[in-house]
C-alpha cells in the first residue's frame, strides 16, 4: 500500500539525519523510509557537508555538538556556499532552547524547528511531515 | 541519744579545742597587730570557758568539780567583754561612750572574776547531779549578777556590730552582718546555758552549747573567709581542717552513740557486741565523711596550693589545641580548676559582629552570658586603655574601677586582656578566689604570662577556624559549581542515550503489533543490545552524580594531615577500573607505604585525584597507561605526586591555558565561550589548581603531543 504511495511520489523527499552518535538516527530512519521519504545519515560534521553539497537534502535534522564540524559550522557553509535549494533545519539536540547556543543558532540562521532531546519517532514523523509538506 | 551531759562535754570539748588553735596560731602569726590581739584574748576566753565546761561536768570528783567550775565562771565572764572590746577595735569605734562602756565592763566583770574567787560560794554554792550531768552548778545569790553582766555585755557587743554594719557597705557590711550572726548564734546557744544552773530544762537545752561551737567554727571561717587578720594561707587551711576535722568527729560520735543505743535496744546484744558493731559502723562511715569534708574544704571554702608552674605549663601546652571552641574551654578549666576561681570567663572578639562574646565559660549559667559590643563605652575605653594586661579590681581605685562596669553582671574581681600583634582578641574575665584570698603578685605574674601565651594559642587556634571556615565555604562551593556544571552536562548526557533508547521501544512495540517481527529475528535482539547498552550508560552517570550529592558539612572538612594513598585509590574506584579496563588503559600505582603525610583536605583531595585521572583517561581514550607515582622530597619538606599518561598530549599554546576556568579540550568543536559546557565542565584543573594553591602547594604540567602529559602536585609535608 504504501510502496504504491511512494512509487506514485515523483521524486522522494531527501532527508539528512547528522549525529555524532552512532546508531541515533537507526529507529527513525526505519521509519522515514516506511513514510517514503529518502535518508540519509551521517555522524561528522564533515561528511554531512560533503552529503549536503552531493545530495541536496530537502531536510536537514542535525544535533549541534558534531565531531570536526559542528551544525553552527555547517549551517554557516550551506549560508556561505550558497546551496541550492536551500534545506530546511531541525535541530534536533540536547541543548536547551533557552541555551545561548541554540539561541545564537536559530537566530543566525533559518532554522524551521527546535526538538529536544528525547523525542519519540511519531514526533519526528509529524515535523517532518509539516515541514516537507508546507 | 547523747544525753545532755554528753551534748556539753562533746561539744564543749572540740570548742574548746577549735578555738584554742583558733587563738594560738592567730597569735604565732600576727601577735604583733593590735586587732589580732584583740581576737586572742576573746578567743582564749571562749576555748577557757568551753574546757572547764567539759572538764567540770566530766570529772568524778565533786570538789575537783567544784574548783573548775569556779575557774571557769571565773574567767567565763570575761568573754562577752573581750567580744565588745574586739568589736570595738575591729570597727575602729571611736565613740566615747563605747570606749566608756569597756572600761566600765573590764571593771564590772574584773569585779565579779574577782568576787568569785574570794566569795565563790555566792555565786556557786556548789555543783550537784543533775539533769544526767555530774556535777553542775548551783545558782547563788550573787549568780544572777554574773549572768546579768554577761548578757548586756553582749547586747553592747551586739548593738554595736549592727550599728557599725549599718555604716558600712559592700564586703565590709557583709562581714560584719556574718560575724553578727556567728556571734548571735553563738551567744543565744551559751546564754542557754545558764537555763540549767537553774534546773530549767527548756530549748536550747541541751543543744545551745552546740551554738558556741557554731560560733567558732564561723569564727574560724570568718577569719578566713574575710580575712580580717590576714593569716596567712597555710593558717588558714590548717584551722578549717582542724574545724572540719572536729565536725566529722562529732558526727561519727553522734552516730556511733546512736547505734550504740539503737542496737542495745532493739537487738538485745551484749554491750561489748553492740560497742563492736558501731564502732564498726563509725569506721565504715568516718572515711567518707572525712572525705566530703575534706573535698568541702577544697572546693567551698579553700584551696590548695597553687601550682604556678604546672598551669603556666598547661597554658603553654594549650597551643596544641587547634580546634578553637576546644581551646576555650581548656583555658578555662586550667584557671577554674587549678586557680579555683568562682568563675572564669573567656572572652573572644568577634571580628564579624564586633563584639566580644563566651568563647568558654566556668562558674556562671550559660543565660547569664552576655556579649560585650564594640559600641558600649566600656569596650571603646578597655580598648584605648592603657598597655597593662592585667587588671585587679582591688588594686584599682575607685575612679578607675569603671574599667569593670561592663563586668559588673558576671562579678569580676580582675581580668587580663589577651593582645595579639596590638589586636585585643580576647579577654580572660576571673571572678574572686573561692578562699576569698587577695591576688597575689605571682597571681598577677601568671596571668601576664597566660595572656600573652594564650594569646598565641588563640589567634593560632582563631587562623586554623578560619582556614577551616574557607574550606568548608571553598569546599560547598566547588562542589555545588561541579554540581551544577554536572547537572547542566547530565541532561546533555542523558537525553541522547534516551534518544537512542526511546525510539527502539517504539519500534518493538510496533513490530509486536503488527506481528511484522518474529521474537528470533537478529533486529530484536540487536535492538535490546543496543537499548542495554544506552542504559547503562545512563546508569553510570548516575553513579558519578550520586558522589557529588552527598551534602559537604563542616565536620567533614578536615585540614591536616592526610596520606595519599587511599585518596589516590578512591578516585581510581570512582571512576571505575571496568571502564579502565575496558578502554585498556593500565593504571599503575606506586605510592610507598612510608610516605610521609601531607598538609590537606580530605573531601576535595578525592576530587583533585579523581580529576586528574579522569582528564588522563580521557586524553589517552583507549589503549595506554596511567602511572600515578609519589614520593619525599627531603629538601624542600614537600610531597611529590606524579600523575603520567601516554595520551594524545597537549599542543603547547594549550599548556597555560588549562588551568584557567572553563578552559576545556573535550568538547571538540563547541565554542570555547564558557556558555556551555558538553562533557567536560572546564572547571577540573582550575579546581585542582585552586586546590593545590590554597594548601600550600602547587601544580604543574608538562606535556609532548602524540606521547603524553604528566602533572605534577607538590604538597606540603604535614607537621602533624
Amino acid at each position: 500500500m504504501k510502496k504504491t504511495m511512494d512509487e506514485s511520489c515523483v521524486i522522494k523527499k531527501k532527508i539528512l539525519l547528522v549525529d555524532g552518535e552512532e546508531g541515533m538516527y537507526d529507529p527513525f530512519k526505519i521509519k522515514l523510509e516506511e513514510e517514503g521519504y529518502e535518508v540519509l545519515t551521517a555522524d561528522d560534521g564533515l561528511v554531512a557537508w560533503e552529503l549536503i553539497q552531493k545530495k541536496k537534502p530537502d531536510l536537514l535534522i542535525t544535533e549541534l555538538a558534531l565531531p570536526n564540524l559542528n551544525a553552527e559550522g555547517l549551517l554557516q557553509r550551506i549560508q556561505d556556499e550558497k546551496v541550492d535549494p536551500l534545506p530546511e533545519v531541525i535541530l534536533a539536540t540536547v541543548f536547551e532552547p533557552w541555551s545561548s547556543h541554540v539561541k545564537r543558532v536559530m537566530e543566525k540562521f533559518k532554522v524551521a524547528l527546535y526538538m529536544g532531546k528525547p523525542f519519540s519517532i511519531k514526533e519526528l514523523l509529524k515535523n517532518v511531515h509539516s515541514i516537507l509538506t508546507s | 541519744m547523747l544525753s545532755p551531759a554528753q551534748h556539753y562535754s562533746l561539744s564543749a570539748l572540740i570548742t574548746a579545742i577549735t578555738a584554742t588553735i583558733l587563738a594560738a596560731l592567730v597569735f604565732s602569726r600576727a601577735a604583733n597587730r593590735r586587732l589580732a590581739r584583740y581576737f586572742c584574748w576573746y578567743t582564749f576566753t571562749i576555748a577557757h570557758w568551753s574546757f572547764f565546761v567539759f572538764a567540770c561536768t566530766s570529772v568524778r570528783s565533786q570538789d575537783l568539780s567544784y574548783l573548775l567550775c569556779q575557774i571557769c565562771h571565773a574567767v567565763g565572764v570575761f568573754i562577752p567583754i573581750a567580744f565588745l572590746q574586739f568589736v570595738q577595735v575591729y570597727t575602729d569605734n571611736k565613740l566615747s561612750i563605747v570606749r566608756g562602756i569597756v572600761a566600765l565592763g573590764y571593771l564590772i566583770v574584773g569585779g565579779i572574776s574577782v568576787s568569785i574567787v574570794i566569795y565563790p560560794k555566792l555565786f556557786i554554792p556548789a555543783v550537784v547531779s543533775k539533769l544526767t550531768f555530774n556535777f553542775f552548778p548551783e545558782p547563788g545569790p550573787l549568780f544572777i549578777v554574773w549572768n546579768a553582766a554577761f548578757v548586756i555585755l553582749v547586747l553592747a557587743g551586739v548593738g554595736v556590730l549592727f550599728v557599725e554594719a549599718q555604716k558600712k557597705k559592700g564586703l565590709e557590711r557583709k562581714n560584719l552582718i556574718a560575724f553578727l550572726i556567728a556571734n548571735s548564734l553563738g551567744y543565744l546557744g551559751g546564754i542557754g546555758c545558764f537555763f540549767p544552773v537553774y534546773n530549767l530544762a527548756v530549748f536550747p537545752f541541751p543543744y545551745g552549747i552546740w551554738g558556741v561551737f557554731f560560733f567558732s567554727c564561723v569564727t574560724a571561717y570568718a577569719v578566713l573567709r574575710y580575712k580580717f587578720l590576714d593569716i596567712e594561707v597555710i593558717i588558714k587551711k590548717t584551722l578549717v581542717f582542724t574545724g572540719l576535722f572536729a565536725t566529722a568527729m562529732v558526727i561519727v560520735s553522734v552516730i556511733t552513740t546512736v547505734a550504740q543505743s539503737y542496737i542495745g535496744q532493739t537487738a538485745r546484744f551484749s554491750p561489748i557486741v553492740s560497742t563492736a558493731l558501731s564502732v564498726f559502723i563509725a569506721i565504715l562511715l568516718y572515711d567518707p565523711v572525712r572525705r566530703f569534708l575534706e573535698r568541702l574544704t577544697e572546693n567551698v571554702l579553700f584551696q590548695q596550693d597553687i601550682d604556678y608552674e604546672k598551669i603556666e605549663e598547661d597554658v603553654s601546652n594549650s597551643i596544641k589545641i587547634t580546634d578553637l571552641d576546644k581551646l576555650c574551654q581548656s583555658l578555662v578549666d586550667i584557671f577554674y580548676e587549678e586557680m579555683k576561681f568562682t568563675h572564669v570567663i573567656l572572652f573572644l572578639y568577634d571580628e564579624e559582629k564586633k563584639e566580644f562574646r563566651i568563647g568558654a565559660a566556668r562558674g556562671i549559667d550559660r543565660e547569664n552570658w552576655l556579649a560585650l559590643k564594640d559600641s558600649d563605652s566600656w569596650v571603646q575605653e578597655l580598648r584605648k586603655g592603657d598597655t597593662e594586661t592585667v587588671y585587679l579590681k582591688a588594686n584599682l581605685e575607685d575612679g578607675q574601677r569603671r574599667l569593670f562596669k561592663g563586668l559588673n553582671a558576671v562579678h569580676s574581681e580582675a581580668f587580663a586582656k589577651v593582645v595579639f600583634e596590638s589586636r585585643l582578641i580576647a579577654l580572660l574575665v576571673l571572678g574572686k578566689k573561692k578562699s576569698d584570698e587577695d591576688f597575689t603578685t605571682r597571681d598577677q605574674q601568671l596571668l601576664l604570662k597566660a595572656a600573652n601565651q594564650m594569646a598565641v594559642s588563640i589567634s593560632h587556634a582563631t587562623t586554623f577556624r578560619l582556614q577551616r571556615d574557607y574550606y568548608v565555604l571553598q569546599a560547598q562551593r566547588n562542589k555545588s559549581d561541579a554540581l551544577s556544571n554536572l547537572s547542566a552536562g547530565l541532561a546533555h548526557e542523558v537525553s541522547n542515550p534516551l534518544n537512542m533508547i526511546r525510539p527502539r521501544i517504539e519500534l518493538l512495540i510496533e513490530a509486536c503489533a503488527s506481528k511484522t517481527l518474529r521474537p528470533d529475528d537478529p533486529k530484536v535482539m540487536d535492538n535490546l543490545q543496543t537499548q542495554l547498552k544506552h542504559v547503562d550508560r545512563i546508569m553510570k552517570i548516575m553513579n558519578r552524580l550520586n558522589h557529588f550529592a552527598r551534602p559537604i558539612e563542616g565536620k567533614d572538612i578536615k585540614l591536616g594531615p592526610v596520606s595519599l594513598k587511599p585518596f589516590v585509590e578512591e578516585a581510581i574506584g570512582l571512576i571505575g577500573e571496568k571502564q579502565l579496563d575496558n578502554d585498556n588503559i593500565k593504571v599503575k600505582v606506586h605510592i610507598p607505604d612510608d610516605l610521609s603525610p601531607v598538609y590537606a583536605e580530605e573531601t576535595s583531595l578525592i576530587q583533585v585525584f579523581y580529576n586528574l585521572i579522569t582528564n588522563a583517561h580521557h586524553a589517552i581514550n583507549r589503549n595506554g597507561m596511567i602511572r600515578i607515582e609519589a614520593r619525599d622530597i627531603p629538601q624542600d619538606g614537600r610531597v611529590l605526586v606524579k600523575i603520567e599518561d601516554t595520551g594524545k598530549g597537549i599542543p603547547l599554546e594549550n599548556l597555560e591555558k588549562i588551568f584557567e576556568p572553563f578552559f576545556t579540550t573535550k568538547p571538540t568543536n563547541l565554542p570555547q565561550d564558557g556558555s556551555e559546557h558538553f562533557t567536560g565542565s572546564g572547571l577540573g584543573l582550575a579546581f585542582v589548581k585552586k586546590y593545590m594553591e590554597d594548601l600550600g602547594g602547587t601544580v604543574t604540567v608538562t606535556s609532548q603531543v602524540g606521547k603524553g602529559t604528566t602533572f605534577y602536585l607538590k604538597f606540603l609535608r604535614s607537621a602533624g
